[in-house]
């Protein structure tokens, strides 16, 4: 008996080892069968004008309008691990996998780009996500020297009045003071809009990419 | 080898202000261009209640719009002019406009689009004589429900106006209606300043008949009091942030020097000491720091001193002849005019004079004004023959004219914000 519960454990616990080792990346831990992408088409930044006093045209047309959802497309399909067999023992994150909303965003001034990405699937304001990109890259500044390239990702949450909390570096560029800059944004942001009311979560997590395409 | 380590010393240090100022203009560039508003359409508010609600309610529409406009957050498209969709738009400005005798209820809603799923739902109701005011507020609710920040529109702008060789202090909506006089003195005011909680206006004016003094108004009463009538000048006064204490110029020594007063106008502390005339005090929103204009080194320029008067420094040299410093009310910026060959320009720097930046310019443009949440400077100018006031929203777009009637129109000053956004 014993025996056996022993070769049960060694069992489950390779199998719970296999799984993790077989992970590829990330994104098999949280695929995206169900992902609203949302592609933002992203202005070229006008130079800032002064103000002419004989400018009775308007500004110049903008063309920052807005953020298309687009239809939930069908993952491509994807090697999947082998389901492990019914086991008490490892929390492996299986059936209904969270899906993400992200937003890309094109280069802004200073040579940033990069997506937003919340982890609810039923979030469905696109233009919250534009304001964050928004609000975040404006208080975004390149650290001097840095090459082009580099790409980090900020996790924080946002709750329900907009306040922002626990920001921290969940995938570093590799360099420490990219990821310093990234995460000073987002610290230096400290408040975002309160969350829609038609999104009825406590709070929001907010996966927000910084990629550096030069100055 | 020392001469080597000094060299490579003055080259770092000659760096620094190019690094600097090529970061600072990187985040000027995202705030600026105006590509940031977002689009959004204003739907006609469905009337309800009284007959007579059709006819409110088309008036209700136009204000609304019009103050999301001027928030410069957002793109407006109005939903009842034809062909005025524009670009698809992020979320839908709507809602009921009920009237009952002399009470309004609106009720707001905002949709996101084109979903339709609810973003923020509130209710405002009111007497109809201030039915202006309950849109003020919901346009300052959608801007605080897109950005974080209350908008504006609630606020009032108090200035001057000259008629003939009178000026009186007036005070109006910050969309330029219900425009009214506070002072009828038949005489001069000049240069007003809110108390940080809106309550009173301080002022210069001649009314004493001994040249000019401070004094003080509450806008609801209309009765002044006098705060500061020593011999000399007693001018360009303002409240400290904390409403303890003010800062004015006054010339009771000889010359025009600054001062530090209790808000009763007692316990005078000298800020400023030498020959030069120093004037036009202005505090930082913490109130740790003054600045104000001196013509210490020959020609007026914007000077920073700790608040104790200790510290002073010039702000910058990039900009020649510089005068009517203004904070930003987060501190990150310094407004100031400078002089040009027909008048003088409106530039914006940091506080350490860095980034230097001229946003208005033109024939001539005088004593900007921070709105209270940073988006926007008032300023008077004579763009269009003779002194009004005009804002530019800081985004590269022409400033637009508020309208006083037609009146001669100077110095003006935005307010707080008073109380919270949503009156319940």
């Amino acid at each position: 008996m014993r025996g056996a519960l022993a070769g049960s454990a060694v069992v489950h616990g390779g199998l719970t080892l296999a799984l993790f080792v077989l992970h590829p990346s990330h994104d098999v831990l949280v695929p995206g069968p169900d992902v609203v992408e949302v592609a933002l088409v992203d202005p070229t930044p006008a130079p800032p004008q002064p103000v002419a006093k004989a400018s009775p045209e308007p500004a110049p047309p903008v063309e920052d309008r807005g953020v298309r959802i687009e239809k939930p497309r069908p993952a491509p399909p994807r090697a999947k691990p082998t389901p492990p067999p019914p086991t008490p023992a490892p929390p492996v994150r299986t059936a209904e996998p969270p899906a993400r909303v992200v937003l890309a965003y094109a280069p802004v001034a200073g040579g940033l780009q990069g997506e937003v990405a919340v982890d609810q699937s039923n979030f469905e304001f696109a233009y919250y996500l534009q304001q964050v990109r928004s609000l975040i890259a404006r208080n975004w500044a390149p650290p001097a020297g840095v090459p082009t390239g580099l790409k980090v990702t900020v996790y924080f949450k946002v709750s329900r009045d907009g306040s922002l909390s626990s920001p921290r570096v969940e995938t570093s560029s590799g360099n420490p003071y990219f990821d310093e800059a990234a995460s000073r944004a987002v610290i230096v942001t400290n408040h975002l809009p309160p969350l829609p009311l038609g999104y009825v979560g406590a709070d929001l997590g907010v996966h927000f990419g910084f990629e550096y395409t030069g100055p | 080898m020392r001469a080597i380590r000094t060299a490579a010393f003055a080259l770092l240090v000659a760096s620094i202000p190019t690094l600097a100022a090529a970061q600072g203009n990187v985040r000027l560039d995202v705030r600026a261009g105006g590509a940031n508003r977002l689009a959004i359409r204003c739907l006609a508010l469905t009337p309800a209640g009284d007959r007579g609600a059709d006819t409110s309610s088309v008036k209700a529409d136009e204000v609304l719009a019009n103050d999301l406009e001027n928030s410069a957050v957002f793109e407006v498209a109005r939903g009842w002019v034809a062909g005025g969709g524009g670009a698809d738009p992020q979320a839908e400005i709507g809602g009921t406009w009920k009237v009952s005798g002399a009470q309004i209820t609106l009720s707001g809603e905002v949709h996101d689009w084109p979903g339709r799923k609810p973003i923020f739902v509130q209710e405002y109701r009111g007497a109809s004589s201030e039915w202006r005011s309950l849109l003020h507020h919901y346009a300052d609710d959608i801007v605080m429900q897109f950005t974080g920040e209350p908008g504006v529109a609630s606020t009032r702008i108090a200035f001057i106006v000259q008629e003939g060789r009178e000026k009186n202090l007036w005070v109006m909506d910050s969309d330029g209606a219900d425009a009214h006089a506070i002072t009828h003195d038949r005489s001069i005011a000049q240069s007003p300043s809110w108390s940080p909680d809106g309550s009173l206006i301080l002022f210069t004016s001649w009314r004493g008949g001994t040249g000019p003094q401070l004094w003080v108004i509450s806008p609801q009463q209309a009765k002044p009091f006098l705060v500061s009538g020593r011999p000399g000048l007693n001018t360009s006064g303002v409240y400290a942030p904390d409403g303890r204490s003010i800062a004015c110029t006054l010339s009771q020594d000889g010359n025009a020097e600054i001062y530090r007063l209790d808000p009763r106008g007692g316990s005078p502390v000298r800020l400023t000491d030498n020959r030069a005339i120093d004037t036009s005090p202005c505090f930082s929103p913490t109130g740790q720091q003054i600045a104000f204009t001196s013509d210490r080194s020959g020609t007026p320029q914007v000077h920073v001193m700790d608040a104790d008067g200790s510290n002073v420094r010039r702000l910058t040299y990039d900009v020649n002849y510089t005068d009517s410093p203004a904070w930003s009310p987060k501190g990150d910026r310094i407004a100031f005019v400078s002089r040009t060959d027909t008048g003088f320009d409106i530039w914006i720097c940091r506080p350490d004079g860095s980034g230097a930046m001229r946003v208005v310019e033109g024939s001539s443009n005088e004593n900007p004004h921070w709105s209270p949440d940073g988006r926007h400077l008032v300023f008077t100018s004579e763009r269009d023959g003779k002194h009004a006031l005009w804002i530019t929203d800081l985004d590269g777009g022409p400033p637009r004219k508020l309208d006083t009637g037609g009146r001669v129109a100077l110095s003006p000053a935005w307010s707080p914000r008073s109380g919270p956004a949503s009156p319940q």
